[in-house]
């Protein structure tokens, strides 16, 4: 038999027919096109038992309550306890997204040394002893040459605090340099007398006169937008809002007062003219007269001119924050010239509204329940009154919320061989020094007690309380500064694991007997003196809740004089670029963190144009037009100290004459290009505008 | 599309005037639904945001200019759905049961013939894989799945939600769940309380009552959509932007 | 010509064989379970019932196959005679590692499958859908489809489709079916995520 190709065709057309004959196609067709659904490489989300845990976040003083759904015991989302008495069940956009921290690629899990040399940087990875020795090393030299070694803190008031403050306490030419909300601070140092740690009482103001202040943008607590609209629409608080474009705040607020960017302290110390002049002070100080003739030469009209505002805006400012009682004056520390905090706060001081209810609250200490340390005025400090260049090993604690403070102003007070050492969980790379970086834990991995936001009336602690491991490597900030003290010979620090030490604050605050508690499991409020025992405080802080304090009425107006800051005001120098174009930051501060965010808040940015982000420029449209830049087109900002390239984008809401840029996502650049004030921070700029 | 008393069918309230744009609600979407972070060249034409908050202003110059802050999800259309009667693939479906408007991403073929059949620009489309961070992808929320490159994806009011009430209900013995506790995370997530949601077809819920209530308003009304996510705002110059029935009827007193 | 013919009958035989003989095996891939469990022993022997392992929690979600932990309950220990239950103890309790089961009745990813309203609010019984698995003293084997990546009991025992029992396949026609009978609307969103 011959096979030719006919009777192979015949044998294939065959098995056609009998292709159709059998489930063969219909079966692949079907299972082939489910294969197509079914890519490997798109990630499936795991399975596991649901459950609900509660703890606070730590990336700000707000202190929100947490609840966390896990996925056996993973974290996938977090809301917030609507029961918190202080947090109120609002969360902001960086708390929403904080679980994803963990995973973020700057993410560090061994010490690192940086060191920089002509403009670019190597990263060494060390074993935590080699870092040990390497810093012991330095504080010997610092000794050896008399230079100071500092740790600076971000967010005093923990058991972290307390330690650092013995360790400075006790190492040669120590200092401990904290920094909170720097314009409390501000205030703290007019009193005679230190006086306790302050803060706004938002809550019971009648008026609050807010300089630029994003309140309702989260800053201070996210739920403060909505406690202040709830008042809002029941007349019974007010806000002026006092700033160069409209934001989010000034949109909500009572009435929005547009001034030119950079003239706050004029317009406060138009405001005191007014009070002094027509009386409406409170103030008992013997002091008045000297600040009388600094504030004469601020009357209304000169004011005006300077802000860009009229006389009777003045005026009727004035009146209303001096004859409504309780009124309050709130600025930003961190964004604004100390100068003009100084000015802000004196109008706190001229309506006598420190130490009550709706005004500045004084609140008390809340106890540690560690040692008593010996000397504490002489290593406390602010950055701003260290001698320059003075820093041989700065220490600083980056591992809840970065580093506040700008690298100018750490820059100018590091000396020339100084070292940064900092405490993150993130590379936090420093262009100007030899750093090391000790891994610290994140978020959800770190037990760490908080103290009160800014904008309560009374103290409060929370514990952020962990939930998943962190990573080996990593080391809590206690056990760094307890191994260095032992490695430097220092003998006196509080032995004892993070978690040991902070229930031993609990076991203290139970034992003072006065405040109340939150249980956020149980949505219960009971005082402190109801309480069965310490575990029943542990447990409620451990889990979401919170300790509040009762609050204190200063029942004589403590005496205070006039801030230095002020001597050397002058009212000129208060002028910003009138005639020329000026670089103004938006503060996002309050939304984009210090330190690093998650990548899915590119919602809000980059996928959404929500808020301002990375090398975007917004002009008033008629500026714009001025300069003949379109929507869109791609621009060079030149300022006496650089240049930057950004996008230009058309925004109705900025004021003529400004170009706002946002500080977002390492804005090292943007940095470089500003001027800076005497708080190291960026102050308005002159700048230029071409087309690329 | 009647609306059937029997059934619930979802939908929202949201109070202009509370909102102070401050995106929770487009990150808690994210989170609740897998949606990835954004690609480097991703933009706010590309970008994935099934809540995402426009801000809307009145058009004057400085310092007159005003503006609030708008939320935008999917607005569950319940008459002639623009997107259900377009697609070729019946990916898209109106749930009769609870008046949610279901994309299904399985079934979708990506020829985003529904992106442009929607008035308001609540689709959105997978123009790459979704990537996650290493070990990011274990935050991922079991109750929805993950999509790949080449699908339509939208809001569907956080039905994986919806489907764990019931399952709770369901364990308990009862078919019907309450009012608290079924709400989807961008309502949660609000920190001033602006987004009200609720079952439009009780006439005792609050988001019906503040539907019906004269500063409430639709976008697009003209279109006859009837979309189920309402606006409201007390501020005349929004009424006017929009141009709401309250503005008309304004206009129309005021030339007597 | 009837030698022409033979050859187009050939191709026909030979395909007809592959198609459904051949392609049903290869189709499935074998795969035996990490342990050899007994139903049967459990509820005879031991005196449990279906709710002490495969149980609802309070929120309404299905434990489905328990983990470690509920085994831990009994066998922390060698409890019986079995090589099974020793491989157990040892290379799982001991060690702290949890079985991988491999999941006949695991649905894809975008399915929403909800055991409380079908055993709470219909009623239905477990082995309408899961069959005789609750009574045998064995598993068999997983098999899973290599094209798709399913599980056999998905698409069904046989080839063809033809359901041999109600508990023979749970696809989405499978779901529809019984839904149509008992008057459920079939909205996509009930089953779909």
């Amino acid at each position: 038999m011959n096979i030719t190709r006919r009777e192979i065709l015949r044998f294939v057309g065959g098995s056609a027919l009998g292709l159709l004959l059998t489930p063969i196609p219909w079966k692949a067709l079907d299972d082939s096109a489910v294969w197509t659904q079914n890519w490997p490489w798109i990630p499936e989300p795991r399975r596991g038992d649901i459950s609900f845990k509660l703890t606070t976040c730590s990336l700000c003083p707000a202190a929100c309550g947490m609840r966390v759904r896990c996925v056996g015991n993973q974290p996938v989302s977090l809301s917030g306890i609507q029961t918190h008495p202080l947090s109120q069940g609002a969360l902001c956009p960086m708390g929403i997204v904080a679980h994803h921290l963990r995973y973020h690629p700057a993410r560090v899990s061994r010490p690192l040394r940086i060191i920089q040399k002509n403009g670019s940087s190597r990263s060494t990875a060390m074993t935590f002893d080699e870092a040990l020795d390497d810093i012991s090393f330095a504080m010997k030299d610092a000794r050896v040459s008399s230079q100071t070694i500092a740790v600076v803190d971000g967010r005093p008031g923990r058991t972290a605090s307390h330690l650092f403050r013995q360790f400075a306490a006790q190492v040669p030419y120590g200092r401990y340099i904290s920094y909170s909300e720097v314009s409390l601070d501000v205030l703290g140092s007019m009193f005679e007398k230190p006086i306790g740690p302050l803060g706004y009482d938002l809550d019971h103001a009648q008026v609050i006169v807010s300089f630029g202040v994003p309140l309702c943008d989260c800053w201070g607590t996210p739920a403060r937008t909505a406690r202040y609209l709830g008042k809002k629409f029941e007349g019974k608080q007010k806000l002026l809002q006092i700033e160069a474009y409209r934001s989010r705040t000034s949109e909500m607020a009572d009435r929005w007062i547009p001034i030119r960017p950079g003239t706050d302290a004029a317009f406060a110390l138009g405001m005191a003219h007014v009070i002094l002049k027509e009386k409406l002070s409170q103030a008992k100080s013997k002091d008045l007269s000297e600040f009388e003739s600094i504030v004469s030469t601020f009357s209304p009209s000169v004011v005006a001119e300077v802000c860009g505002v009229s006389e009777d805006t003045i005026v009727e400012t004035a009146r209303v924050f001096s004859m409504s009682k309780p009124s309050v004056a709130v600025i930003d520390g961190l964004t604004n010239s100390r100068e003009a905090q100084a000015a802000v706060m004196i109008l706190n001081l001229l309506v006598g509204n420190v130490g009550w209810k709706g005004g500045v609250a004084v609140r008390r200490e809340v106890p540690t329940g560690l040692a008593d340390i010996k000397n504490t005025e002489s290593i406390n400090s602010n950055m701003y009154s260290i001698p320059d260049h003075s820093i041989r090993v700065m220490l600083i604690d980056e591992s809840l919320s970065g580093c506040q403070l700008s690298d100018t102003l750490l820059q100018k007070k590091l000396a020339e061989n100084g070292i940064v050492v900092s405490l993150s969980p993130f590379v936090t790379e420093r262009p100007f020094c030899a750093q090391y970086v000790i891994p610290t834990p994140v978020f959800l991995e770190s037990l760490t007690d908080l103290s009160s936001p800014h904008d309560s009336e009374s103290s409060s602690m929370s514990i952020s309380f962990p939930l998943v491991p962190s990573p080996t490597g990593v080391v809590d900030p206690i056990y760094f500064i307890q191994r260095l003290a032992s490695a430097a010979g220092v003998v006196n620090i509080e032995s004892g694991t993070m978690e040991e030490l902070v229930k031993r604050r609990a076991g203290v605050l139970y034992g003072e007997k006065r405040g109340t508690v939150f249980n956020a499991s149980t949505g219960q409020l009971s005082g402190v003196r109801n309480l069965l025992s310490t575990d029943d405080m542990w447990n409620a802080l451990i889990t979401g809740g919170c300790w509040i304090d009762s609050a204190e009425i200063v029942k004589s107006f403590p005496a205070f004089r006039l801030s230095a800051f002020l001597s050397k005001v002058d009212i000129n120098k208060l002028q910003s670029g009138k005639n020329q174009l000026v670089l103004v930051p938006f503060i996002e501060k309050t939304v984009y963190s210090n330190s690093e965010i998650s990548p899915l808040m590119s919602k809000v940015g980059q996928e959404s144009g929500l808020r301002p982000f990375g090398c975007r420029a917004y002009l008033n449209p008629t500026t714009a037009e001025v300069i003949g830049i379109h929507e869109g087109c791609r621009i060079v900002l030149q300022t006496n100290k650089g240049s930057m390239e950004a996008e230009a984008r058309y925004d109705a809401s900025i004021m003529p004459g400004i170009v706002g840029v946002s500080n977002t996502t390492h804005p090292q650049n943007f940095i470089a290009l500003c001027e800076m004030n005497d708080n190291a921070a960026i102050c308005p700029t002159p700048v230029k505008i071409q087309k690329v | 599309m009647e609306s059937n008393q029997n059934k619930p069918r979802y939908g929202m309230v949201i109070d202009l005037d509370r909102c102070n744009g401050c995106g929770n609600c487009t990150l808690a979407c994210a989170v609740e639904n897998n949606i990835p972070p954004a690609q480097p060249e991703e933009n706010e034409r590309t970008g994935i945001t099934w809540m995402r908050v426009y801000k809307v202003d009145n058009d004057k110059p400085y310092p007159e200019n005003r503006a609030v802050y708008l939320p935008l999800t999917c607005h569950q259309c319940d008459h002639h759905t623009p997107c259900e009667s377009v697609c070729p693939q019946k990916a898209v479906e109106y749930d009769t049961e609870t008046g949610i408007v279901a994309q299904i991403p399985v079934r979708c073929l990506g020829c985003r013939y529904c992106m442009t059949a929607c008035p308001y620009h609540a689709r959105y489309f997978n123009w790459w894989d979704p990537e996650w961070l290493k070990g990011m992808e274990t935050t991922l929320n079991p109750d929805v799945s993950t999509r790949m490159r080449g699908v339509v994806e939208k809001c569907n009011f956080c039905h994986g939600r919806l489907q764990a009430a019931r399952a709770k209900a369901a364990v308990e013995g009862r078919r019907a769940i309450a009012d608290s506790e079924y709400i989807p995370a961008c309502a949660e997530s609000c920190p001033t309380k602006a987004i009200y949601f609720g079952n439009l077809a009780d006439a005792n819920s609050e988001v019906s009552q503040l539907a019906k209530d004269k500063y409430s308003f639709r976008l697009l009304e003209q279109l006859g959509t009837e979309p189920k996510v309402y606006f409201r705002s007390e501020q005349p110059w929004v009424h006017q932007k929009m141009d709401t029935k309250l503005s008309a009827a304004a206009k129309e007193n005021a030339h007597g | 010509m009837k030698f022409q013919f033979l050859w187009f009958l050939a191709g026909l035989c030979v395909m007809l064989f592959v198609g459904w003989v051949v392609f049903p095996y290869l189709l499935y891939e074998r795969k035996e379970e990490p342990l050899q469990f007994s139903h049967k022993i459990h509820n005879e022997t031991a005196g449990m019932s279906c709710e002490n392992c495969h149980a609802f929690k309070d929120d309404g979600r299905f434990t489905g196959i328990p983990t470690l932990s509920k085994c831990r309950e009994c066998h922390t220990d060698i409890i019986g005679t079995s090589p099974q239950e020793k491989k157990l103890v040892e290379e799982y309790v001991k060690q702290n590692r949890e079985i991988p089961w491999l999941v006949y009745a695991r649905q894809p990813q975008n399915t929403y499958f909800s055991h409380a309203s079908h055993v709470k609010l219909a009623n239905i019984s477990c082995d309408h859908c899961h069959g005789p698995h609750g009574t045998t003293d064995s598993l068999r084997a997983y098999e899973r489809n290599r094209i798709s990546g399913y599980s056999r009991d998905i698409g069904g025992s046989s080839i063809t489709g033809i359901k041999s029992a109600s508990w023979d396949g749970m696809n989405m026609n499978d779901c529809a079916d019984c839904h149509n009978k008992h008057n459920i609307p079939n909205t996509c969103l009930k089953c779909h995520k």
